[in-house]
Order: structure tokens, then sequence, then C-alpha cells
């Protein structure tokens, strides 16, 4: 027995890299996968992790050196830099009660199914590690997992309501019948919808701009090569670097482009796992009615989205420059669909409000993201690779998904009086909030005409 | 070799998702070695699409979209499990797989 601990033990002290794909592997073979198919999915999560952690250490030694250098030189101190959503997410499986998360958001999924509490079935592994990372910021604050999970549990379960009390509006949007949106970022709208209504009230909020013509001017930006390589310049200018910024900028170019071609690999792994475990639920409950929950991206060819994020862009960085109280350089996140995305959805598409409200949420994003820096650095730390980060910077995720509500939770946990009110304001403007929703789903339906407009009010 | 590529906001989840469940199908078919499926950065489309030969679309817009100078159907089926079989016959018709 003792020699069975030890064994565990020195798995588990060999990091998440190694622990997951074992546990991959088993969870693979109970949702029926080939030990072929099963073997090859665990191997490459941890692949996928191992990868991640090259592409940090990449952009630390590069930009985060260039960072250190600006810092020295203008005395702004941003100590932080924003690695963006896929390498911050990627990071959250290497917390020891990651995994867990798994069977958590299926299990609670499956029970609201069976209590017909939901309609939505939520497909999309890719967000479990949202709700790990909520876990992770609660657990640290407060040191207590299960407390973590219990926030990850609300998260769930809001998710999966707001997923419901939104199809309609989704399927208007998308053209696609049985889907509905219960990716995190869309809670954010308790928030964003009613201050969209408030922001009609200004008349030239109204005026609805062309995006698909913006965009194509405007789209070169946003890609991640091009938009790495300008911030990146930028900081090796600023930071005295003279003509080795244009290096710094191809580095920076470098570290955003395999960013995603790592993190990709988090699906490829998790793809077939999530597959089976679908189609055995699915088979579970045949005639029962349901809504397929799936990530952001379908909304993703909506010009507005983009021509919004990336007249962000320069805000951001100028609010990250002068914010007092922030430590964090905005980076890997610029592209920050986060708020765009959800925002796109509150405002109908309105571009002009859109980017108000992407503007307005600079300042949140920055102090945020300056609050869990140290918690991030420490995960980051604690997988081993300590060398991942060059002396005295910290990682950080500027323009996480639903920064505001996070910020409130994990301050509320530190017992911070404004942070509780402010929980408890956004818990009565959620409830308005559902009650809007529903008005908006009918109103979305006649338009579709699935029903007629006298058939309820 | 055929090359089918799939867009997503960032070319990492949703993309990967559908790239992984159609590489898997074309792998059970037995025609892993004539197609190969690749997420891609919706960002950098442009860049992709001309050395593709099908794009797999899971952005529909119920305005209308823009249009792709190579055939393009819709990949939503894959993620939702509803009409895979059928969007895979259409796949391996497209591309004359068979």
């Amino acid at each position: 027995m003792d020699a069975l601990a030890l064994v565990f033990q020195s798995i588990l002290d060999l990091g998440a890299a190694v622990f997951l794909p074992i546990i991959i592997f088993i969870l693979g073979l109970i949702v029926g996968l080939k030990p072929g198919k099963a073997l090859s999915a665990g191997l490459m999560l941890g692949v996928a992790l191992t990868g991640i952690n090259l592409v940090v250490s990449y952009m630390s030694t590069t930009v985060g050196t260039a960072a250190q250098a600006f810092v020295e030189n203008t005395g702004v101190q941003l100590t932080g830099l924003d690695m963006g959503w896929a390498p911050a997410l990627g990071l959250c499986w290497n917390w020891k009660y990651a995994f867990l998360m798994f069977p958590v958001q299926i299990g609670i999924n499956v029970i609201m199914l069976v209590l017909g509490w939901t309609k939505t079935l939520n497909v999309d592994m890719w967000n479990v590690a949202n709700k790990i990372f909520t876990a992770f910021l609660v657990a640290s604050v407060t040191g207590s997992a299960v407390l973590g999970f219990a926030a990850a549990i609300i998260q769930i379960v809001l998710e999966l309501k707001n997923a419901d009390a939104t199809k309609n509006q989704i399927t208007e949007l998308t053209g696609v019948p049985g889907i509905s949106m219960p990716h995190p970022m869309f809670l954010s709208n308790i928030i964003f919808y009613p201050f969209a209504k408030l922001l009609d009230k200004i008349p030239f909020m109204r005026y609805q701009l062309n995006a698909a013509t913006l965009k194509d001017k405007l789209g070169i930006f946003g890609e991640n090569h091009v938009l790495g390589f300008i911030v990146g310049t930028i900081v090796g200018l600023v930071g005295g670097q003279g003509s080795q910024a244009l290096l710094t900028g191809v580095q920076a170019g470098t570290a955003l482009t395999l960013f995603p071609m790592v993190s990709k690999l988090f699906m490829t792994a998790l793809t077939p796992i999530s597959d089976a475990a679908n189609s055995f639920i699915k088979k579970r409950f045949p005639g029962r009615e349901m809504v397929i929950g799936l990530d952001w991206p379908i909304l993703a060819g909506n010009p507005e989205i983009w021509v919004a994020i990336i007249f962000t862009i320069p805000v951001a960085l100028i609010v990250a420059m002068v914010l007092p109280g922030n430590t964090v350089l905005p980076f890997g996140n610029l592209m920050n669909v986060c708020v765009c995305a959800a925002a796109f959805v509150a405002c109908k598409g309105n571009l002009i409000k859109m980017i108000t409200i992407s503007w307005l949420m600079c300042p949140i994003l920055s102090w945020s993201a300056s609050d869990f820096a140290p918690m991030l650095t420490d995960l980051a730390i604690s997988t081993g690779s300590t060398d991942i980060l060059i002396e005295g910077q910290q990682l950080a995720w500027w323009g996480m998904d639903i920064a505001e509500i996070r910020w409130m939770a994990v301050e509320a946990c530190r017992v911070n009086p404004i942070a509780i009110a402010a929980l408890a304001g956004f818990a009565v403007l959620a409830f308005f909030f559902f009650k809007w929703q529903k008005k908006e789903e009918h109103d979305a339906a006649v338009r579709m005409g699935w029903i007629q407009e006298t058939a309820s009010k | 070799m055929k090359t089918i590529i799939v867009a997503c906001g960032g070319g990492i989840a949703t993309s990967a998702t559908v790239a992984a469940k159609v590489n898997s199908r074309l792998e059970d078919m037995g025609l892993a070695g004539k197609a190969k499926v690749e997420a891609v950065d919706i960002k950098s489309l442009d860049s992709y699409i001309s050395s593709a030969d099908l794009y797999l679309s899971v952005t529909p817009m119920a305005r209308g979209g823009k249009e792709y100078p190579i055939p393009t159907i819709s990949g939503i089926p894959f993620l939702t499990g509803m009409g895979a079989d059928d969007a895979m016959e259409q796949i391996v018709s497209i591309l004359k797989l068979k």
C-alpha cells in the first residue's frame, strides 16, 4: 500500500503534463474509447501543456525582456505580461484539482437536464477550463478547494440558465436552430445589456456604422503576427532597444502566432473524450427536447466584433500606461473577444455602443488582471517549470472572460465590503436581466415567424 | 492530398474541435491519406483559403456573410452532432475522395 502511494505521489510530483495524460487515458477507457485512441488523446494533452510552457517561456524571454526595458526606461510599472486567453486557460489545467471539473460540469449539466432545469447540453469542452480558472482563483484566496468548486458550480448553473434564456436570439443571429451559447462571456451581458439600453438614450449612439467595410480596411491589424509585430516593436522602441526593437516585434509576432498552434492541441486531445461522453448522454435521454450549447465563435463571422476589438487596442494600451494601480501590459489578449463578442449580442450589433462598452471596460480589465497576476504567476511556477519566467516578471491575463464578475467574487472572498455590495447589486441585476430576456426571446421568435405577435405579452 | 480548412475566432477551440472530429471520421473511412482538416484563425482566413480545397464554415450568419472563392459547406453539424453523417458525405463527394 505504501509502495502504491509512493508511486502515485511521485507521478503527481512530475506535474500535470504526466499526471493528466494518465487521467485522460483512464477516462477515455471508461467512456468507451479504444485503448489506442485513449492513449493518443491522453498523451496529446501532456504535449499541449508542455507546449504551452514552451511558448510562454519564449514570450517571457523575448517580449518580457523588452517589457522590462520599457519599465526601466519609462518608470511605468508594467511588470505583468498578458499571455492571452489560450495560454492562460491552458495553464489552468496545471491546478491540482483541474481534472475534476470535467465530471463536475458534465454531472451538473445532466442533473439539470433530468430535473428539467435546463434545455442546454453544453458540448463545449474548451471552456471547462474557464470554470477551472474560477475555481482556482476562489481556492487561491480562500484556501479552500471546496469553495472554489462551489463558485465554479454557480458559474456552470448561470451559464446554462443564460444559454436557455437567450437561445432564440442566437438562432436569429446565426440562422441555426437547436443551439444555445453557454459561454461564460455572455454572463457579462447581465451588465452590458441594461447599459446598452441606457446608451440608447444618447442620440448618436443609434447611428449604424458599416462594419464590413471597416473590417476589410482594418482587418490586417487583427492578424496575430501583424498585431504582435506592431506592439512588440513599440514596446521595444520605448524600451530604448533601437533597431533591436524590430527583432522584438518579429518575436512578439511569433509568440502570438505560435500560441494558437500549440493551444489547439488541447482540443485534439479532449474532443474524442467529449464526443464519447456526449453520445452516451444523448443515448440515455432520447426524445428529450435539447439544445446544443456551443462556444462563442459561431458568431465570429460578424465583422462588428473584430472592428470593435481593433478600435479598442490603442485605448487598452493607453489605459494600461496611465491607470494608477495597473501592473499589466496587455499583449496576448489584445484581440479581446471576451468583451466584444458579448457586447455584440447585448448591443444587437450596434458598433458605436459596442466600442463604448469595450473602452469603458478597459480600466476594469487592467485592475482585475493586476489583482490576479500573482496567483497566475504562482500557478505557472508551481508546474515545476520555474525557469519559464525571467526574473521579476509576472504572468497575467488581461481581458479575461467575465473579468468584472470574477473580480467582484474574488474581492468578496477577501471580505471587501465594496465587492460584496457590488455582488449583491449584480444579483439583483441578474434577476431583472432574465426577466428582460423573456421579452427579447419572444420578440426574436416573432421576427423569425415561430409565433404570432398576438400570442402572449 | 486535399486540404480542408475550418476557421474560428482564434483557430484554437471550436475549429480544432471540428478538425479533430472530421479527421477522425476520415480515418475511420480509410481516407486519412486523401484529405486532412486544418484549424485556422479566422482573422487570417484570407491567407489560408487560397491554398485549400474546401472551407468548412462554423460562422453562419442569418443576414448572409462573405462569399468564399472555394467550395464552402457548414461545419455546424459536426459540433451539434445533428446531420454530421450527411455533411461527411458532402465532403467526400465535393472532394471526390471515393
